[in-house]
């Protein structure tokens, strides 16, 4: 951005971009886009969060792992799922289908399902997190309905709020989906001028310029009404509120729960059948390296922002000076449209001395880092938040010094909690796309590259294949941190 | 005088720990029932299962003669069980404001608004809070809020008031005053109330009668002066020591 900056001819790159009406027309839209996104996850995700998380329905907590598996698929497969069974020539489209699918309708019902998850997931969170006896205290006096709408919702507002935020940051940096939707977006028009026909790097160093603001925005927004209420909403208890029993509605509730929550499979289901034998058959010519790229990406990136997480998670649950600054810092990041952290890292690093880094696969990881070490900060500072700083305060005075107190009293106490942060990370790193296809080196693409490059003229039963392999490998890779997590916890 | 809360041979477990071993009560209207107890002799438990927030494994739960919980299942849900707690946190919900606290309960029970107002007005009146309805609970001392939680309970009418241990972590100047004013607004209410604490002086204080728990038994009911120092309770012993 700097570089940009003082480049000589800035200024008429921002009059030519900025100065006209379209570029603000694609940005109030785009912004419509995100907030209608982000109220239909809501919409959805909060009632499901309630179910999942206060009612003793039918096989619920299988139902709320269950939910949280789209969200960990990049929403470029998704709506690639989707359109296998309402597009044209789908098994459930039609025209009408088509049209109502590629258009502002289908991206938003499709990102508003993709990120739902996100608001399920951190309502059971905050619900677990509210002292029981308040709720005790409403449930003498109020029926259930009333409890959740006028006692718990606004108790935990924070946490809803923090799941908006997230949500519109995660809307406003879609690229595959709008593009593949053929949805104009500010985002995507950021990308094309990255490569292709509309290449113009110097008007995507322009154009990135409002989000930045947005991105500026979204951070005082967090630091002004969320901020560590949030984390400290989600803090473990060890008594847990009541659980709602549905009476009569028990049956009903919970088959309208799964119906929502198997929703997410019905892309997935759709893609198996799609990629068929001969999806699976052809895939060793078109898989590549991709597959250990991403592997290798995600794990060393997550590694990392467990590690900032470790460092950064710390000072912050025990309030240490500078560490709600670092803390900002991690969240700007993440709530920075993709494309812009995107810019600004090809901005950083495209130099002559630096190419062992900008071409190489290290400036994905370096990227990861950059996006998601929120991810590992907020969780960690979750679970350390939640246990007495006497540990440390004792092996202090028994003459542990940071790194020994930090290796041998923190992180083994809380090995589950930090394992579980990594294990998010290196879903989030496996599921990007929006940001590493801005810069990714040649020969370094990821598996959702890979299947996002070859949507548009490859065969389409190889990238449902590849498509089911980025799916599996999701699933393989949380089923082994659950065991893990499961063996762990025995022993 | 009517039986409002009645428990018949209540037990419960919690794993292999039998927290409650066939408990029977009975609490008249207008009776203040202190029952103390050490920690872990299952007081509260029985507390939460009057309520309806647990069920008993067996024995019966009435309330003004209706079964509202039997062996395993909760027939009445706590809201329309017309019962009133006050917790040892209090459990003031901070986003509303002491006002707020109070009519939380009133609208869900459909009572009109003007009926509403009076009454809070009422019960604020009589805790010496009239002044401080617009206060959110973080902006109130200790003892405002203990207050503001005890009119959250009369302010319903209940048929019986639940006291947690609600003075526990009150300092002993601040506890007196504020076990005179209960005694005061309780009489004054013709209150039903079920007091749970570890304390003897403050069990004798309060209640009409003390049923003394030890191990999920009762093992004594009455007056604390009528305490056997040989009885077999160690608690009893114990409480008879410090009581005498």
């Amino acid at each position: 951005m700097v570089e940009f900056l003082t480049s000589d001819d800035w200024l008429s790159l921002i009059d030519s971009t900025l100065g006209t009406a379209r570029a603000w027309t694609l940005l109030a839209r785009t912004i419509g886009l995100a907030l209608a996104i982000t109220a239909v996850a809501l919409i959805i995700g909060i009632p499901r969060g309630v179910l999942l998380g206060k009612t003793a329905g039918m096989g619920l907590p299988i139902a709320l792992l269950v939910h949280a598996f789209p969200l960990f698929m990049p929403p470029f497969l998704v709506a690639l799922g989707w359109f296998h069974l309402f597009g044209q020539q789908g098994a459930l489209g039609s025209e009408n289908s088509s049209q109502l699918f590629f258009g502002p309708t289908g991206l938003v019902g499709t990102l508003g399902f993709a990120f739902s998850p996100v608001v399920t997931g951190l309502t059971v969170l905050g619900l677990r997190g509210i002292d029981p006896s308040l709720e005790e205290a409403a449930r003498s006096v109020a029926p259930p309905v009333r409890v959740i709408t006028r006692i718990l919702i606004p108790l935990m507002w924070p946490v809803i709020a923090l799941a908006a935020l997230i949500v519109f940051a995660l809307s406003i940096s879609e690229i595959g989906v709008p593009m593949f939707l053929r949805v104009k977006t500010y985002a995507a028009a950021v990308f094309t001028r990255l490569g292709g026909i509309d290449y113009a790097p110097g008007e995507a160093f322009a154009l990135v310029l409002p989000l930045l603001g947005i991105a500026l925005l979204l951070l005082l927004i967090e630091r002004r009404f969320i901020g560590r209420r949030s984390f400290t909403s989600m803090g473990i208890r060890s008594a847990q509120g009541s659980i709602f029993h549905l009476g009569r509605w028990r049956a009903p509730a919970s088959a309208v729960v799964w119906i929502i929550c198997g929703l997410g499979f019905i892309p997935i289901a759709a893609l198996g059948l799609k990629a068929g034998v001969s999806g699976f058959s052809g895939l060793n010519r078109w898989l590549g390296d991709s597959l250990i790229n991403s592997l290798l990406v995600a794990s060393i990136g997550a590694t990392g922002i467990t590690v900032l997480g470790i460092i950064i998670g710390h000072r912050l649950a025990r309030r240490k000076r500078g560490s709600s600054f670092l803390d900002g810092v991690t969240v700007l990041a993440f709530v920075t449209p993709a494309a812009v952290l995107g810019v600004g890292l090809v901005a950083t690093w495209n130099h002559p001395a630096t190419q062992f880094v900008y071409a190489t696969a290290a400036i994905m990881v370096v990227g990861m880092i950059a996006r998601y070490s929120v991810i590992g900060v907020r969780t960690i500072a979750a679970v350390l938040s939640s246990s007495s700083p006497g540990y440390e305060d004792v092996a202090s005075a028994f003459g542990g010094g940071y790194l020994r107190r930090m290796s041998r009293i923190i992180v083994p106490m809380h090995a589950r909690g930090i394992f579980v942060a990594w294990l998010i990370a290196a879903v989030f790193c496996l599921r990007d796309l929006e940001m590493v296809v801005v810069f990714y080196p040649a020969g370094y693409e990821t598996l959702p590259i890979r299947i996002f490059t070859l949507e548009a003229n490859g065969p389409e039963d190889v990238v449902a294949a590849l498509s089911i392999i980025h799916a599996g490998l999701t699933a393989v890779l949380l089923a082994l941190g659950g065991f893990l997590l499961r063996t762990r916890r025995r022993a | 005088m009517s039986v409002v809360v009645a428990l018949q041979n209540i037990s419960f477990s919690y794993g292999q720990s039998q927290i409650l071993d066939g408990i029977s009560l009975e609490i008249s209207r207008g009776e203040v029932l202190s029952l103390l107890g050490p920690s872990g002799s299952g007081k509260s438990t029985l507390l939460r299962i009057i309520m309806g927030f647990a069920a008993p494994d067996s024995g019966l739960v009435r309330l003004r003669g209706d079964v509202v919980s039997d062996s395993g299942r909760v027939y009445t849900p706590p809201e329309e069980r017309n019962l009133a707690v006050v917790l040892q946190d209090l459990a003031l919900w901070p986003h509303l404001t002491v006002e707020e606290n109070l009519s939380f309960g009133l609208q869900s029970k459909h009572v009109a608004r003007d009926e509403q107002k009076t009454r809070i007005a009422r019960v604020l009146a009589e805790v010496d809070l009239e002044n401080l309805a617009r206060r959110y609970p973080a902006q109130l001392s200790g003892g405002e809020q203990q207050r503001v939680a005890i009119a959250r309970a009369l302010v319903l009418e209940p048929d019986a008031v639940l006291l947690d241990e609600p003075m526990s972590n009150l300092d002993i100047g601040l506890r007196d005053d504020l076990l005179d004013l209960f005694t005061s607004l309780f009489k004054q209410h013709g209150s039903t109330v079920i007091h749970v604490t570890h304390d003897p002086r403050e069990a004798q204080r309060l209640g009409d009668n003390v049923a003394v728990m030890d191990r999920g038994h009762i093992v004594f009911t009455g007056n604390l002066e009528d305490l056997d120092p040989k009885h077999e309770s160690q608690f009893v012993q114990l409480v008879c020591r410090h009581f005498r």
